[in-house]
């Protein structure tokens, strides 16, 4: 299946989390989404699944909010209309929150279908990337030669009993 | 030597569906010299489109078509979903087939017993074992025990379980039938790429296509069975991907559609004579659906157990797989060994710092997956939109499932051993994955056998009770959903059924 090359399974894994996120929006009026609004999607993606060592690029590959592939308008939208979320649950500006109230607006609202749509788009995304793979200590594709000669049972701490 | 026939031959088996089911049903006929038309909807992979890399596996082999309702996790490609599956194949026991005598009466079931015994499946889990190459029988060793199956063997220990086995994996645990052993690759759900793994791709299909009685049809998606006057069925309706439809005539036909699709085929074939969908008097089509009790648990352990090295779910443990009420539920269920890549294991994480701490520790964590039996209800159902169509133009099907109180139980109950397993190692983090409703792996029931044809749809055979000529040959068949992943069973019943059918068409009954 040789059409199936890996740009464009790229595009498509881009597509899924952005319609997705498309699928819970109306149009946007402006066609862009502000700044603030993406510090704050930014910031909710690193507050559910926080690694230090990552750089904010990770977070924003996962999400998929870099200037240049956003430019559906409902998912614009659909962004928008969940930073508003975030900010009523905060009672205030979330972004400008501290901490533990962004966690407690995110507990707020995370029955919501913005929140479970983006938690889940920046799950997978995030766990698919070989990047965060490094960091957490999985190697990835194995094929062909597997762990068979490579240490598949050498489990060594398992109580003798 | 693959045959090519005419769409007019009418002494040809139609075969609806490549997978467990439907390419085992084929091979064996086409073994018996009986002529045999496959129709599959997906496409034909090679070896070298098996690849570790589960997004991309997912495109080129996943059913993405258009589906309402609870979610189904199935494949469309030569092969079915005996590509994706882990090849956990336990047989069932005595006590699941007589599910309604065993566990009596249960308010919001429609539990029957199967018109068949294990006594009389018995031969046919044998030649299915043989066939799949199930390690630990038929002279295979157990499969190789990786440092996950270990955890889950040291804890099971701990915690008084005595029945653990790494037996009864369909992949190879040494050569076997031309193909290699196992090399603990650890994609098992993408594929085999060594095709170590039993999946009719690389068995069922190239066995079937050595006989000259067989060919295979790809993306040639079924659409409507028809019949004659006399309500037998003649021929089958399939479009092409080029969007042309043909129409293969047929001395029988033998659904396999992996449940939702094989429901769909029925109900959209109505006629006047089936107004509720074809084989469909008893109005039982897409009833009873059941999906198992299915869970993940996860657990950070003291040490290293790198579950991602080796086959994912090579071994399970069968203590809880009997009826015993005093745990407050009907029928059993096993604890199976579970692993997986990062985006997998992180479904049981949750979110936030604890979320991100525990997928840092990935390396140390260590997984099982819990499957038990799942009473049929008949609220639980599969049935067509009443105006919605899929590209292209036909009835989008709709999945209705609740679990009941029982399965409930049952989950909490395993839920608790398998924490106990985990703590009993000195695990401090044990995640429960968020129940999935079954998690849409396993689907059963929607065309029962039965012993009374108002129970359900086909008979001891897996004839539909109302067309002597049509038959069913997927999970569909199941007339309660027992504990065990669903394959084996499913490859028994085909192989059963095979040999009846070649037995009435050599007596001219068929």
């Amino acid at each position: 299946m040789t059409d199936l090359d890996l740009g464009r399974r790229n595009f498509l894994r881009c597509c899924t989390a952005l319609a997705m996120l498309g699928s819970i929006g109306a149009y946007s009026a402006t066609g862009e989404l502000s700044e603030q609004d993406k510090d704050a999607l930014l910031r909710m993606a690193r507050l559910l699944y926080p690694h230090q060592k990552l750089s904010d690029e990770v977070y924003e590959t996962a999400f998929q909010i870099s200037s240049t592939n956003i430019k559906d308008p409902s998912t614009i939208e659909a962004f928008e209309r969940g930073a508003e979320m975030l900010d009523v649950a905060a009672q205030g500006n979330w972004f400008a929150s501290d901490r533990d109230a962004q966690i407690d607006a995110l507990k707020s609202i995370e029955k919501s279908e913005f929140f479970v749509t983006v938690q889940e788009a920046v799950r997978t995304q995030l766990y698919q990337d070989p990047v965060v793979w490094e960091l957490i200590g999985y190697p990835g594709p194995s094929a062909p030669l597997g762990y068979i000669d490579r240490g598949f049972d050498d489990i060594d701490w398992l109580p003798e009993d | 030597m693959t045959r090519a026939f005419d769409l007019k031959d009418d002494s040809v088996v139609v075969v609806i569906g490549s997978g467990a089911g439907g390419g085992t049903v084929a091979n064996e006929l086409a073994q018996r010299r009986i002529d045999v038309v496959c129709l599959e909807a997906g496409r034909r992979l090679s070896m070298a489109d098996i690849v570790n890399d589960p997004p991309l596996m997912n495109e080129r082999m996943g059913w993405h078509d258009e589906r309402r309702g609870v979610g189904v996790n199935l494949c469309k490609t030569v092969g079915g979903t005996t590509m994706r599956w882990s090849a956990v194949s336990p047989r069932f026991h005595d006590y699941e087939f007589r599910a309604r005598t065993t566990y009596g009466a249960i308010d919001g079931t429609s539990l029957i017993d199967w018109p068949i015994t294990l006594e009389e499946l018995e031969p046919y889990y044998d030649l299915a074992e043989a066939k799949m190459g199930v390690s630990g029988t038929h002279g295979l060793p157990p499969s190789a025990e990786n440092s996950n199956f270990k955890v889950l063997k040291a804890g099971g220990q701990r915690i008084g379980y005595k029945d653990i086995t790494s037996a009864h994996i369909a992949i190879n645990s040494a050569p076997y039938d031309g193909r290699s052993r196992c090399r603990q690759i650890g994609f098992c759900n993408e594929g085999c790429a060594i095709g170590a793994k039993w999946s009719t791709l690389y068995t069922e299909i190239p066995k079937a296509e050595q006989t000259e009685h067989f060919e295979l049809r790809t993306e040639a998606t079924a659409v409507r069975i028809n019949h004659d006057r006399t309500g037998k069925v003649t021929s089958v309706l399939y479009r092409t991907s080029e969007g042309q439809f043909h129409e293969q005539r047929a001395r029988a036909v033998c659904v396999a559609g992996n449940v939702v699709e094989t429901t769909r085929l029925l109900l959209m074939s109505e006629s006047s004579r089936f107004p509720d969908g074809l084989a469909n008097t008893s109005g039982q089509v897409g009833l009873h659906y059941t999906r198992h009790m299915a869970n993940g648990s996860t657990g950070l352990m003291p040490g290293p157990v790198n579950m991602y090295k080796g086959a994912r779910q090579a071994g399970f443990i069968r203590d809880e797989h009997l009826h015993d009420p005093k745990r407050g539920f009907a029928g059993g269920y096993l604890l199976e060994l579970s692993g997986g890549p990062p985006d997998w294991v992180s479904q049981s994480a949750g979110w936030g710092e604890g979320a991100g701490r525990w997928m840092e520790n990935y390396t140390n964590l260590a997984q099982i997956f819990l499957c038990g039996e799942d009473p049929p209800q008949e609220t639980n159902r599969i049935y067509l939109h009443p105006t919605e169509k899929d590209e292209y133009g036909l009835q989008v099907p709709v999945l209705e499932y609740a679990h009941h109180p029982n399965t409930k139980a049952m989950l909490r109950h395993a839920a608790q051993q398998a924490r106990a397993l985990f703590s009993s190692l000195g695990a401090t983090d044990v995640r429960d994955n968020s129940d999935q409703l079954g998690g849409g792996c396993h689907n059963m029931g929607v065309a029962r056998m039965c012993a009374d044809p108002q129970d359900g749809v086909t008979n001891r055979w897996g004839q539909t009770h109302d067309i002597e000529n049509l038959f069913v040959s997927d999970g569909s068949l199941f007339s309660t959903s027992a504990a065990p992943n669903p394959t084996l069973t499913i490859v028994a019943l085909a192989i059963r059924q095979a040999e009846h059918i070649a037995g009435r068409m050599v007596r001219r009954e068929m």
